[in-house]
């Protein structure tokens, strides 16, 4: 009830605001519309302008007189009215983006002039920026708006639209995909600790919940950054991350039918598995020989199961004195002969190959527009059985009504898509493969790799049983992994114009995806049969088998879907008041509702032929064929259901004084089933206030040297929500138990006052354009002020609980972006330079976690207060030991090899701090040059001020079980005194000491520079048109190539990484396109 | 005139989106209710309260850190050097127990307590909604485990009961609420187990007389006695002790003839033997392939069936692997069974002078071991040490079931059963004396740090 009241309470005066405003605005339309008075002196000169792209009138446009004694802008359809005193002259019409227009008047030729203007072809065009809820010229804005244009958008090749803004905008940085940020963009720097990390991503008008890859790129008109406050504070509690908006192609009225077809083929190179730092065969073997002296397959061997490589096979017949010690040191140096990597690439790996084609259609009528497009893209993955192909449609149209007064548009947006998961990665026992494994012999012939102990279960083949060998490279052949996706949108939008200049909007889209995987193991996979023998039994007396899993196919089923409906209500008024003043007011509300659902479980028994399974016993538990232990039957069956709902109110205004000044405040109330009713009673407000002044149109400002020079101020708020914890004591319904009972865990503890993060940014930036466009750019600083932050505090463990996940941690950052373009040469020859420049900081100010030890620093769990979230700690390195290779560090500041102490140790000058781990400035710098129809662009990326952490020899990785992992360092361990001159490897000690391992690949040996240059990607393009060549059939043709992923050109640190890489670095793409306009 | 008519038709526009979103907000504070996870549940049924104790994963997960520590378990260099290092530190009694500044031994048994905390503040407001026996048995249920946790912890973490210094001696922090924010000092040995007494004393009355064999994770009432009379055991209050093993033997009594087990598969107890009063498995250490000593595999007789159901012996090695965990799932049992209660019974009424009626109680059991026909029955003529008998009973029978601990702290406060512990390990040599300081583990560090409680001298 008081929800509802204080509801109201916010809505009421808005409305009245707004009437008494539009009263206002009536009256003075009406002043407008009938000019009967005409200045005493001089004359007044009328007519209207128009833009030469689409014949759509220019509203704000610029008349003035040469003397500039006389100025107006044109109002909303775009007709001026001007008073002049003189009785001729020469009138100067410009618009932003468009070419200034000189139209000579005299009391004989005083209108109504029909202007028509030309779009300005230089470097600064107009540019409008969507927020998801209007459009508005970039000049009026007061926020931090970054627009990739279509050209640019389509420079780079993809199949999915977010890898096109890579090192197009500024403050736009991409790293790794995190659990909380799967597109791996960060606006800014990172704004949150523990919440969701990622960007906001609207699609037209509403938040796309649909997997991004969906879209095509080619249905992308552009892409808005929304980045400050000002720019984002609309989107409430979800625009912390920032915002990117993608808009779509819509057709244009008045346009004869356009119809583009775009299409390229785009081939990856092999990924170059060599890069990988892999201790070589030999030094494994080496290692193999070291632990099997020190006893280490003992326990092992005596189970009589478990799986041993090859070369521990040949040390047992060794000890057993079944072989000599000659024959087996040959046997163990043909296994070192062999890289399994030789084999991956050959078997494993391919060439990647994507297609794509586009088509669409676009045109409009004067009451009519529409836009439809189909896509197809199909890709090989550079793993050999990935797959990915994807039929897209969009198709949108817009019907104008009631003379103009009422639009009605209609939007759907369909995509199908099937993704084959068949690649295998080899594996040995139950881990990792081992470097010297044989997949395949000289013939190419599958290669059997051990997944239990040779001879067990009995390779004299025991007829009860399926055979067990495992071959991976049969296995390739046998996968069916199969993820089919339908996903769809489908929007209506209802606008009417009350009056000229207000406008009732609803709009509402619904969209649907639904993905369908389907893992299909054959009884001939090696995981049908293994499973169905591991749970057959065998009664000892009599001979019976039993077998609780049939014979048969296994099949694994997962479906997920999603449904999200977003209803909006909105009242937009926009207007030029007395022709100084421009209004643009927009209030409004939205409901959304997400759901997401999900179901999975396993049949066995199936038979892909009839589609038919057999009915199993879950409940009972059955002894392990191997190793005796029991446990039932994996049912894989899951449920899940999310709701997410949200209310939200919103309002924004920008008010422009004479199209120079402007000032603009916007706020945003949401309400959240993830909130308590304590925080969802509150209703409090996110806003956002913004200014902007382009000093370059006052008229003391003379403009030779920079024609434009606009600043800008903003501050606001916008908020961010963590999914993961809710404000009551919540528990989770978890699976059965073993008898077959529901149980929960207590998920999280309650949390009553639980709200959303908000973080506060101010945002001063300045805008620049020097003579003739030559050079223009912006220059933009903020702060951050993020409170409220989930963060983790200290509890004793006795509570239950080691830590309470609340509103506890709070952030400052600060940072720069500068952008640039430069038009080096303008001339028949064309050299365009972009450079952007972004540097970001952000350090944590509150944390209620007291880090518990050295480790917790190292590990990064604990944010430290004052420094970076992402900043980096290391223990301070000293050397080896000269006597026995082990590494030294400091205990309490006395050098020291007590690693238990020094890993759990509390004192802090035992570290230093390297710095933050993600690049505090980044940018890069694209040069394209044109010439006739050909065009060339480089982009080059830069990351600097960094570091990151080498990996190295980890000996508890390298002897966990049977087969563990290794690193190519291995081969620079310390062996003998003398060798710690030359290396920081440490030696190799057995037993390994977990410790000591995490001691030396967390100190400061390790940490290298992450500074680095890399060229991205390079375009080549030539272009023809009907204009330059009558004769040909098409508009304009384009064929262009494109090459990306061309690697580091220079780096800072010396061991030749690539720190952008997780394994290995990105695989070369080379594509070649064409591109047709009829 | 216009302006009018302007004015009315604009208004009416705005009515109707007024009225829409007056539509869209009715309701608001409804429409917000939605639970966001069909999965997550605000607890306020029996059924929802049910659900947490039905965690038996959590519930029957026990901390089996010092179980490394006892001498029935051996560990040879090249195994010992396989295990992680708070493994190989526990190994020899090492001062600092390396598992790192946390410990799940401590941490899973008190998110237990705030489980059944949780569900006993809980079921109190349901008083009125629900079947009354439907929530005194999740009371009853909710006390056994919070009395099973407190024990546990007290065994590793607080000094060894002894009757004359108990009222002095540090036990563990008792929580008994849900309070995140509290914090709870260590309570007095005495205090610890007077708490495990009087919620187990609580429980039985509100627990059913049994439950069905095929679902031990939940207590009956002979669970709550067997556990009850291990405390009392414990305590040294032998009259108690045998009183509850008595009770717990009225409800159930089962024993397994050994004769109907097959020796030669890898794991003969599969999956529950009706033995077993209460399932629960010991924190799992990777402790591949445990193994014995050959000195103890030699105290079991030829015709002991549990020298062939119970351990492998490698031909080549001549290492004795234990394979006799009473749940098959390869983990150490740490459960209630009901030969522990018999042994119980035996020794208490040894000690209490009742040889007879104890070496009866032994005799049932071991009739159950030996193959058919050859088992001679012990008798007080034929006996001279009954107590000492039993012990060493009670050793080779529960052996791995998480009890050797404690019962060496009780035991070496007697100096006739005190016992030098000794290690060989990687050359060096290890002893852990009778009633050292090590007896006790160390508490965590982060709980040191947040509660600033006393920590154990070792």
């Amino acid at each position: 009830m008081k929800a509802k009241n204080s509801l109201m309470g916010l809505l009421c005066p808005n409305f009245r605001t707004q009437l008494g405003m539009i009263t206002l605005f009536i009256l003075m339309i009406n002043s407008c519309v009938n000019p009967r008075a005409i200045a005493q002196s001089g004359q007044r000169l009328r007519g209207t302008v128009q833009s030469a792209l689409d014949g759509e009138a220019l509203k704000g446009a610029t008349v003035k007189t040469a003397d500039q004694l006389s100025t107006v802008q044109t109002n909303e359809s775009g007709a001026f009215s001007l008073a002049v005193k003189s009785h001729g002259g020469i009138l100067l019409v410009s618009y932003v983006g468009y070419k200034t227009l000189e139209i000579p008047y005299s009391i004989y030729s005083r209108g109504p002039f029909k202007i028509i203007l030309q779009p300005n072809t230089g470097i600064l065009s107009e540019v409008t920026v969507s927020t998801g809820f209007q459009t508005l010229p970039r000049e009026r804005a007061t926020g931090s708006f970054s627009v990739i244009e279509s050209a640019l958008f389509n420079r780079s090749v993809s199949t999915d639209v977010i890898g096109r803004l890579k090192g197009v905008s500024s403050g736009l940085l991409f790293g790794n995909a995190t659990a909380t940020n799967s597109l791996g963009i960060t606006i800014r720097g990172k704004s949150t600790i523990w919440a969701n990390s990622q960007p906001l991503v609207i699609l037209d008008n509403f938040p796309y919940e649909g997997d991004l890859n969906n879209i095509n790129p080619n249905d992308v008109e552009n892409v808005t950054i929304l980045k400050d406050a000002a720019a984002a504070s609309i989107w409430g509690t979800r625009a912390g991350n920032g915002v990117i908006v993608i808009t779509t192609k819509k057709g244009k009225y008045n346009q004869p039918v356009h119809v583009s077809f775009n299409s390229n083929v785009n081939i990856g190179r092999k990924p170059n598995l060599y890069d990988e730092r892999k201790i070589s065969s030999s030094d494994f073997i080496a290692a193999e020989k070291f632990q099997f002296e020190k006893g280490k397959y003992n326990s092992y061997i005596a189970d009589g199961y478990s799986a041993l490589t090859p070369a521990v096979e040949i040390l047992i017949k060794e000890r057993a004195g079944t072989i000599t010690q000659a024959r087996s040191a040959v046997q163990l140096n043909e296994l070192a002969r062999h890289d399994v990597r030789d084999d991956l690439l050959k078997y494993f790996y391919r060439e990647s190959i994507s297609q794509q084609y586009a088509l669409s259609l676009s045109g409009g009528s004067d009451k009519q527009l529409y836009y439809v497009s189909g896509g197809y893209n199909k890709n090989l993955g550079q793993a050999i059985g990935n797959t990915y192909d994807r039929a897209s449609l969009n198709a949108s149209n817009t019907y104008s009504l009631l003379n103009r007064r009422m639009e009605i548009s209609t939007g759907i947006l369909f995509a199908k898509s099937t993704t084959q998961n068949n690649a295998v990665s080899p594996s040995f026992g139950n881990g990792q493969l081992y470097p010297y494994a044989m997949l395949a012999d000289g013939n190419g012939n599958a290669l059997p790799i051990a997944k239990y102990r040779t001879g067990f279960p009995g390779t004299k083949a025991n007829v009860n049983l399926l055979n067990w060998d495992y071959k991976p490279l049969d296995e390739l052949g046998f996968a069916d992994n199969t993820m089919g996706l339908v996903d769809y949108q489908v929007s209506l939008g209802l606008k009417y114009k009350i009056i000229p200049g207000l406008n009732a909007e609803l709009k509402y889209r619904y969209g649907n995806g639904e993905t369908d995987s389907k893992n299909h193991y054959s009884q001939d996979t090696f995981f049908t049969r293994n499973l169905i023998n591991s749970y057959t039994q065998i009664n000892a007396t009599t001979g019976t088998v039993t077998r609780p899993i049939p014979l048969g196919e296994i099949m694994n089923v997962s479906n997920g879907k999603y449904n999200s409906q977003n209803l909006r209500g909105q009242l937009n008024f926009d207007s030029n008041l007395k022709e100084k003043h421009q209004l643009n007011l927009l209030a409004g509300a939205e409901v959304g509702e997400l759901n997401t659902r999900s179901s999975r479980y396993n049949l066995y028994g199936y038979d892909s032929l009839r589609e038919t399974s057999l009915p199993i016993d879950f409940f009972n538990s059955y002894p392990n064929y191997i190793t005796g232990a029991s446990a039932v039957i994996p049912s894989g069956l899951g449920l899940g259901s999310l709701t997410n709902r949200t209310i939200s109110f919103f309002g924004n205004g920008t008010y422009t004084y004479l199209g120079r000044f402007s000032l603009s405040a916007s706020a945003r109330s949401d309400g959240s089933n993830l909130f308590g009713l304590k925080t969802n009673q509150k209703w409090a407000p996110l806003y956002s206030v913004g200014t902007g002044w382009t000093v370059s149109r006052e008229k003391f400002y003379s403009p030779a040297l920079l024609p434009l020079l606009k600043f800008r101020a903003t501050y606001g708020y916008n908020g961010n929500i963590d999914k993961n914890i809710t404000a009551f004591l919540t528990t989770r319904v978890t699976s059965t138990n073993r008898y077959g009972a529901i149980y929960s865990a207590v998920l999280n503890p309650p949390n009553p006052d639980l709200t959303w993060e908000r973080i506060g940014q101010l945002n001063l930036a300045a805008d620049f354009g020097f003579k003739n466009n030559r050079v223009a750019g912006s220059i933009e600083y903020y702060r951050k002020n993020g409170k409220d932050l989930i963060g983790d505090a200290l509890l004793a463990p006795t509570s239950g609980y080691t830590s309470f996940r609340g509103n506890t941690a709070a952030i400052k950052g600060k940072g720069l972006d500068l952008s640039l373009q430069v038009l080096v040469i303008d001339a028949a020859f064309k050299w365009n330079t972009m450079g952007l420049f972004s540097y970001t900081k952000s350090w944590i100010t509150d944390y209620k976690m007291t880090p518990v030890s050295n480790a917790d620093y190292i590990s990064g769990i604990v944010p430290k207060i004052g420094r970076d979230m992402s900043g980096i700690y290391a223990y301070k390195w000293v050397g080896l030991d000269g006597q026995t290779g082990d590494p030294l560090g400091y205990l309490n500041g006395v050098v020291s090899k007590d690693y238990a102490k020094m890993v759990t140790g509390t004192n802090l000058n035992d570290l230093e701090y390297k710095g933050p781990s993600s690049p505090p400035v980044f940018g890069n710098l694209m040069n394209s040059f044109s010439y006739r129809g050909w065009s060339l662009s480089l982009n080059l990326i830069y990351k600097l001020g960094y570091h990151f952490r080498r990996e190295s020899v980890n000996y508890s990785n390298l002897f966990s079980g049977t087969s563990g992992t290794g690193h190519s360092d291995f081969a620079k361990r310390w062996q003998k005194p003398g060798d710690e001159l030359r290396t920081n490897v440490p030696s190799m000690v057995y037993p390994a000491n977990a410790n000591r391992d995490s001691f030396y690949l967390s100190s400061g040996a390790l940490v290298e520079k992450g500074d680095h240059v890399r060229l991205q990607d390079v375009q080549l393009s030539y272009s023809l048109s009907k204009k330059q060549f009558p004769a040909l059939p098409f508009k304009n043709v384009q064929v262009y190539g494109y090459v990306s992923n061309l690697g580091v050109i220079w780096r800072a640190n010396h061991a030749g990484l690539d720190p952008d890489a997780s394994v290995y670095p990105l695989p070369l793409n080379t594509a070649l396109g064409l591109k047709i306009d009829l | 005139m216009n302006n009018v008519m302007k004015n009315l038709l604009l208004s009416e526009y705005l009515l109707i989106l007024f009225l829409i979103v007056l539509f869209l907000v009715t309701g608001c504070a409804k429409y917000l209710d939605a639970v966001p996870d069909k999965s997550l549940a605000v607890p306020n049924s029996v059924a929802d309260y049910q659900a947490l104790l039905e965690n038996e994963i959590m519930f029957t997960d026990m901390p089996a850190l010092a179980e490394i520590g006892t001498d029935d378990i051996y560990l040879p260099d090249a195994l010992w050097a396989g295990q992680p290092i708070f493994v190989r530190d526990a190994y020899h009694w090492s001062k600092d127990l390396n598992e790192g500044v946390t410990s799940l031994n401590w941490n899973n048994p008190y998110k237990k307590i705030y489980y059944a905390n949780l569900v006993l503040d809980g079921v109190d407001k349901l008083k009125n909604k629900h079947n009354a026996t439907d929530i005194q048995v999740l009371k009853g249920w909710a006390l056994f485990c919070r009395a099973h946790a407190f024990y546990d912890l007290q065994e590793i973490f607080g000094q060894p009961y002894r009757p004359a210094s108990a009222n002095n001696d540090l036990g563990i922090p008792l929580r008994l609420n849900t309070d995140l924010q509290e914090k709870t000092p260590r309570a007095t040995v005495e205090t610890t187990f007077q708490q495990i007494v009087k919620d187990l004393e609580q429980a039985i009355p509100l627990l059913p007389d049994g439950v069905s064999k095929t679902d031990r994770s939940k207590p009956g009432k002979p669970a709550a006695y067997a556990l009850l009379a291990r405390v009392c055991l414990t305590m040294q209050n032998y009259d108690r002790a045998v009183l509850n093993a008595d009770r717990c033997l009225l409800y159930d009594n089962q024993l397994v003839d050994y004769n109907t087990l097959n020796a030669t598969v890898r794991a003969p107890f599969s999956p529950l033997i009706d033995e077993v009063i209460y399932n629960a498995v010991q924190i799992s250490y990777s402790t591949r392939s445990w193994q014995i000593g050959q000195d103890f595999y030699q105290l079991y007789a030829a015709d002991d069936l549990r020298k062939t159901l119970f351990f492998t012996v490698d031909p080549v090695a001549k290492t004795v692997v234990f394979k006799g965990f009473y749940n098959a799932v390869l983990a150490g049992f740490d459960g209630l069974a009901t030969d522990e209660v018999y042994l119980i019974k035996a020794e208490c009424e040894a000690r209490l002078g009742h040889d007879a009626i104890a070496l009866d109680a032994l005799n049932t059991l071991l009739l159950k071991r030996f193959k058919t026909g050859e088992y001679v029955p012990y008798s007080t003529g034929s006996v001279s040490d009954v107590l000492s008998l039993i012990l060493l009973e009670r050793r080779k029978e529960c052996l791995f079931r998480n009890l050797r601990w404690s019962d060496l702290r009780r035991l070496n406060q007697d100096v006739r059963f005190a016992k030098t512990l000794t290690r060989m390990v990687d050359g060096q040599r290890y002893q852990l004396p009778p009633n050292n300081p090590r007896y006790t583990l160390p508490i965590p560090d982060d709980e040191i740090r947040a509660n600033k409680i006393q920590q154990n001298i070792r």
